[in-house]
């Protein structure tokens, strides 16, 4: 059962389902980014929200005898969360990443708004939050990593610094921006894995978040890899590079 | 009647009236208490659970239905409360907002998961069998904190009334409801966001 694609939804239209819980994944996904961009939209859909938690205040009857203590039982061994933004520890005080620790504080707070734009609401429920969640996971591994060695170098025509931190044990690797700013219209950055032979692959697209920073884990294998580049290209990315790197880190 | 309990409730009384004059803690609202549970106080947890089992419990088992199914989502619902009380956002509605909606997304997410299917039947074939608003009006009309309510709820037009009951209570996704009903998707979302917002403005909430 799928819905008719529809390119230029209205929102709005979405506010009331969406404080009922009766969209699709997908659609609370797109409408939860919606409302980050529209703080009317997130105005109307908070009181709409405020008005259906009335309508489940009114659905109260007691609770089963025995519930209680089956709560508290669990609730005595159950850790709680500790509060968003607290949760990534990224140790930067090391002698080895001193040049670049700064940068590495960046990622960490890349990661932190990440797990504030988690927990909204206590709960994750979209699969994109899902997704971003264990893209920081992946980020917070490999930066922690005890063998993680990083390079990082200026973007040309830009303030902007990008450093990749690669783990050879965990064959993975990560880049990190920060003051980098929004691709053109149409365009995406793209990281490439490029071999000694010149030869490139793909480590996928990103954009940076509002703030110039990002944090996105390379997808293939850095082992046989001689640098990392970065080019612009058109939106969706291409298969092989089609401009002039603006930042290139070698690996060895 | 025991011939004591007037005297000991007397009793209670001149203690009360003596402990006025003390200072007056002001009440603990919802958000205090969240905030309490969030620095790991286990006394505030059993106030809150105090405060909102009845009402967690009573809509996961309106949407769910089935007694034991509903009594395990609950125990989900509380505990997550202990767990995740410090990712409450104040700045984004109130206690109540939250953990009601906490509660109903755990509980459209079993109805909608894989394994609930053979609920899932059981829940459409009861759909044929009754209006579940009017079930859902009779089962609350009687209690005098629901009764502005279900006021609310009365005073919608009745496409917008079914469309939000059998969203919110029914935990019908939007797709579901216009196959239900036969109209189209945008239809059944316009029901839903007119019939909350008309509730809204009659109940005057803030969010």
């Amino acid at each position: 059962m799928t819905e008719p694609y529809d390119p230029q939804p209205d929102r709005y239209l979405d506010s009331g389902a969406y404080a009922a819980d009766a969209l699709s994944p997908e659609e609370v996904a797109a409408f939860e980014a919606a409302m980050a961009a529209d703080p009317a939209l997130r105005d109307e859909a908070d009181s709409l929200r405020a008005t259906t938690a009335r309508l489940g205040m009114a659905a109260a009857e007691p609770v089963p005898a025995g519930l209680r203590d089956r709560v508290m039982a669990e609730v005595d061994q159950t850790r709680q969360d500790a509060p968003a933004g607290s949760g990534v520890v990224v140790p930067i005080g090391s002698r080895r990443w001193s040049g670049t620790a700064r940068l590495l504080g960046a990622a960490a707070a890349v990661l932190a708004v990440v797990t504030i734009g988690v927990s909204v609401w206590g709960v994750s429920v979209s699969r994109q939050n899902d997704a971003l969640v264990a893209a920081s996971a992946e980020v917070t591994r490999v930066i922690t990593a005890p063998d993680a060695r990083t390079i990082s170098g200026p973007v040309d025509g830009q303030a902007g610094r990008g450093a990749v931190v690669v783990s050879p044990t965990l064959d993975a690797a990560v880049f990190v921006a920060e003051g980098l700013g929004a691709p053109p219209a149409g365009q995406t950055y793209q990281l490439w894995l490029i071999g000694a032979d010149g030869s490139a692959s793909s480590a996928g697209t990103f954009s940076p978040g509002q703030d110039g920073m990002a944090a996105v884990a390379l997808s293939g294998s850095p082992e046989t890899a001689a640098a990392v580049g970065m080019t612009l290209e058109p939106q969706g990315g291409s298969t092989q590079p089609t401009t002039t790197p603006v930042l290139a880190l070698p690996l060895a | 009647m025991n011939p004591d309990s007037g005297r000991l409730g007397r009793v209670t009384a001149i203690r009360a009236s003596a402990d006025s004059p003390e200072p007056v803690v002001p009440p603990e609202t919802p958000e205090s208490l969240l905030a309490l549970v969030a620095r790991g106080d286990r006394a505030a947890f059993d106030r809150l659970y105090d405060r909102y089992a009845n009402a967690v419990y009573g809509l996961v088992r309106r949407v769910l239905r089935d007694p034991a199914q509903s009594e395990e989502v609950t125990q989900e619902v509380l505990v997550d409360l202990w767990r995740s009380a410090a990712s409450f956002d104040p700045d984004r509605g109130s206690a109540s907002a939250w953990i009601m909606t906490i509660a109903h997304r755990k509980a459209v997410d079993r109805v909608r998961s894989a394994q609930a299917s053979t609920l899932r039947d059981v829940r459409v074939a009861q759909l044929g069998e009754e209006r579940p608003y009017d079930v859902v009006a009779e089962a609350v009309e009687h209690r005098m904190e629901t009764e502005q309510v279900v006021r609310a709820l009365k005073d919608l037009t009745d496409l917008q009334r079914e469309a939000v009951t059998l969203a919110y209570y029914g935990g019908y996704t939007h797709v579901q409801i216009a196959e239900l009903l036969g109209v189209p998707l945008g239809t059944v979302k316009t029901r839903i966001r007119d019939g909350l917002i008309r509730m809204r403005d009659r109940l005057g909430v803030t969010a």
